[in-house]
């Protein structure tokens, strides 16, 4: 397997070529799970493109196939039929190893119930998708307080996870997710479990980050939070019913125009 | 490849097993006594076995004693003894009609009440030929052993046992004073080195060995019947003869010189003492193994309780593992995770164990009295073995939580 790799990008002369296609590549996907003996077909021959840098919502009611297609897309599953190639890679065609490390590499998950490790502290957090791609123990160290200070959670580094906030735990996570400077972010519902003032917040790191040329594709079923991407992408019965672009709304204007509250829950 | 270091898997495995404190003990609990038990156990059978070795080393090797046997005499079968037919004779015989036959020590032995100052005692007296201390590889601790002319001269002279020595005069050194055995004076020439009890129990210490001729004319008495009869003789075969062998051509021989019939039963008794304490030896041997099974079990049994928890950890942590699949864990790395956390449950109970062990080991002696012996070795093989204990029954669930889906694992409640 590819040896650990470095907090700073080195030039790469594959990567460069990949640069010129789509960073999701998704061509007539299927996925058909057994469920209780019938077969369910979840996605039915999906194609679809997304761009570096793009900023992507993936709306639609559950059973859509929003949920398998982040599967998919976020090398937890293999797809039934159809290809799918993730940074100039075919990820069909990995083992469960080479998924492993795609996720390790490529992608950083967000969830809706930020999924830490309670009794690992918030550093500890970030560090974990760096324990798993090799590095050593003080490039680690340095590279989660680096993030964390990024994401505004230099002061906590020491907390469990039971001693923040909602909104700070979804600030780990997303640390978490950026510690291995991903070319992916997937986030599932991220604002799913907080509230309005606190899902502003995030939603506005989520377009700093997309600035900084982060591609991040959302899951959601809020058109709230779909209001925030520049690409909605509608799903229904596993097939891709809706593809609109729009202009987003600014999620840092609106929470400085937002009256302040005293206690950020 | 990559992954956490070994160092960092315990680290990280111990901050687990502290997360439930309680529930790690009582895992650790099964392999704890397991260990304590081996250990207490094999100690107790390496100090029975170093104990049988001991007195097989005090015996002198290669060693048979013959005895006079019964006779059977109108149909009444007397007990052994009662014919005192072993002479001097035989011995002589012994000695040079059997190559095999090193050394042929005719011994007498009664015993008597051995009187100095105002102390007496009662005790083994043996009256000994000088080939008799050799055979037995047995020499003084202070003084000197029998001269040949004081045998030749049936001299007034005497060796004590340690026992006997430490009895009669206490710390004061006995060499050059002297004792009374039926009123007859004795002049103390040396002191025997201890031999400690033999086989059957009996303390090897508790005799005073006079010459041969001297114990048979002043002490025991002789008549004319009886004027060449000896107790017992002491044979060694030479090294690296076969003792069956030898064995057999002295029933010939001496069968041959008590001129028995080929329906007659041997009128002595030939007794191969190495041997005896040989078998003694494989018993307490076996007796280890039987243990060391005993304790292999409980060990298993603990391995079965730690499979059981680890089994219940994995379902708990059935999210952990999602969001470490997530993140990049390949399945290895999270079978390997638990494997080690098993592992260390394992070892952690086994080191406790051990010090529990060694503990009961030397209470065990010191209460008891038995003589126990902790081998650094079985120590070392308990603990690694209770390692075995965690990798073999925390495989299964390391290899469950390996084999989870990650999507299921992320929606686990």
């Amino acid at each position: 397997m590819a040896a650990a790799r470095a907090p700073q990008r080195r030039p790469d002369p594959a990567r460069d070529l990949a640069s010129d296609m789509p960073l999701i590549e998704v061509r007539e996907l299927s996925k058909t799970y057994t469920l209780g003996g019938e077969p369910v077909r979840a996605l039915r021959k999906l194609s679809v493109d997304v761009e570096r840098g793009e900023l992507v919502a993936v709306m639609g009611p559950s059973g859509s196939g929003k949920s398998t297609f982040m599967n998919l897309v976020g090398c937890l599953d293999r797809p039934t039929k159809g290809s799918y190639r993730l940074d100039g890679i075919d990820v069909a065609q990995q083992s469960v190893d080479g998924l492993a490390a795609l996720r390790n590499r490529k992608i950083g998950f967000v969830f809706q119930s930020f999924n830490l490790l309670p009794r690992a502290t918030a550093l500890a957090n970030v560090e974990l998708p760096m324990v798993y791609a090799g590095a050593d123990r003080t490039r680690r160290r340095a590279r989660a307080r680096e993030v964390l200070a990024m994401i505004g959670l230099g002061e906590r580094l020491h907390h469990l996870p039971t001693q923040l906030s909602g909104g700070q735990q979804q600030r780990v996570a997303i640390a978490r997710a950026l510690v291995n400077e991903p070319v992916l972010i997937l986030a599932d519902e991220p604002t799913g479990s907080l509230d309005s003032r606190t899902s502003l917040e995030i939603m506005a790191l989520f377009q700093k980050l997309n600035a900084s040329g982060i591609t991040i594709v959302l899951v959601t079923h809020e058109p709230d939070v779909a209001r925030f991407a520049r690409r909605v992408l509608t799903f229904r019965d596993g097939k891709l019913r809706g593809d609109r672009r729009q202009e987003p709304d600014d999620a840092a204007a609106e929470l400085a125009a937002a009256p302040l509250r005293e206690d950020a829950a | 490849m990559t992954g956490m270091s070994y160092a960092e898997s315990v680290r990280s495995a111990l901050t687990a097993l502290r997360a439930n404190p309680l529930r790690s003990a009582l895992t650790m609990l099964g392999i704890f006594i397991g260990v304590a038990a081996v250990i207490a156990m094999v100690a107790i059978g390496a100090g029975a076995r170093a104990m049988v070795l001991e007195q097989i080393r005090s015996l002198g090797s290669n060693i048979m004693i013959v005895m006079p046997g019964n006779v059977t005499a109108g149909g009444v079968r007397l007990g052994a003894g009662a014919s005192a037919r072993l002479t001097l004779d035989d011995a002589a015989a012994l000695e040079q009609e059997i190559p095999a036959v090193q050394i042929a020590a005719s011994i007498v032995r009664g015993s008597q009440q051995v009187v100095a100052g105002n102390l007496n005692w009662s005790t083994v007296v043996q009256g000994v030929v000088p080939g008799f201390f050799e055979a037995r590889e047995w020499d003084v601790s202070s003084g000197r052993l029998f001269l040949p002319e004081e045998i030749d001269r049936r001299a007034q002279v005497a060796l004590l046992g340690q026992t006997v020595a430490r009895t009669l005069f206490d710390e004061s050194d006995p060499v050059g004073q002297s004792i009374r055995i039926r009123n007859v004076p004795f002049t103390i020439i040396g002191v025997l080195a201890p031999k400690g009890q033999t086989t059957f129990g009996q303390d090897q210490d508790d005799i005073v060995m006079l010459p041969f001729g001297t114990a048979r004319h002043r002490i025991f008495g002789v008549n004319r019947a009886n004027a060449r009869n000896v107790g017992t003789i002491v044979i060694k075969i030479r090294e690296g003869d076969d003792m069956a062998q030898a064995e057999d051509d002295m029933r010939a021989l001496l069968r041959q010189r008590h001129r028995l019939q080929a329906n007659q039963d041997d009128d002595f008794i030939i007794r191969n003492l190495t041997e005896i304490a040989a078998t003694r030896d494989a018993s307490s041997r076996t007796l280890a193994l039987l243990l060391a099974a005993v304790a292999a079990v409980s060990l298993a049994v603990g391995g079965i309780g730690i499979m059981n928890i680890m089994l219940v950890s994995v379902t708990e942590r059935t999210r952990e593992i999602g969001v470490r699949l997530a993140v990049g864990a390949r399945p290895r790395d999270i079978r390997s995770q638990f494997l080690i956390e098993a592992t260390t449950l394992s070892v952690l109970g086994g080191a406790a164990g051990a010090v529990l062990g060694i503990g009961a080991a030397v209470a065990i002696a010191s209460v008891a009295g038995w003589p126990t012996l902790v081998q650094p070795g079985s120590v070392a093989l308990a603990i690694g073995f209770s390692g075995l204990v965690g990798i073999f029954f925390g495989f299964y669930p390391a290899q469950r939580a390996a084999r989870l889906d990650p999507i299921e694992a992320l929606r686990h409640e």
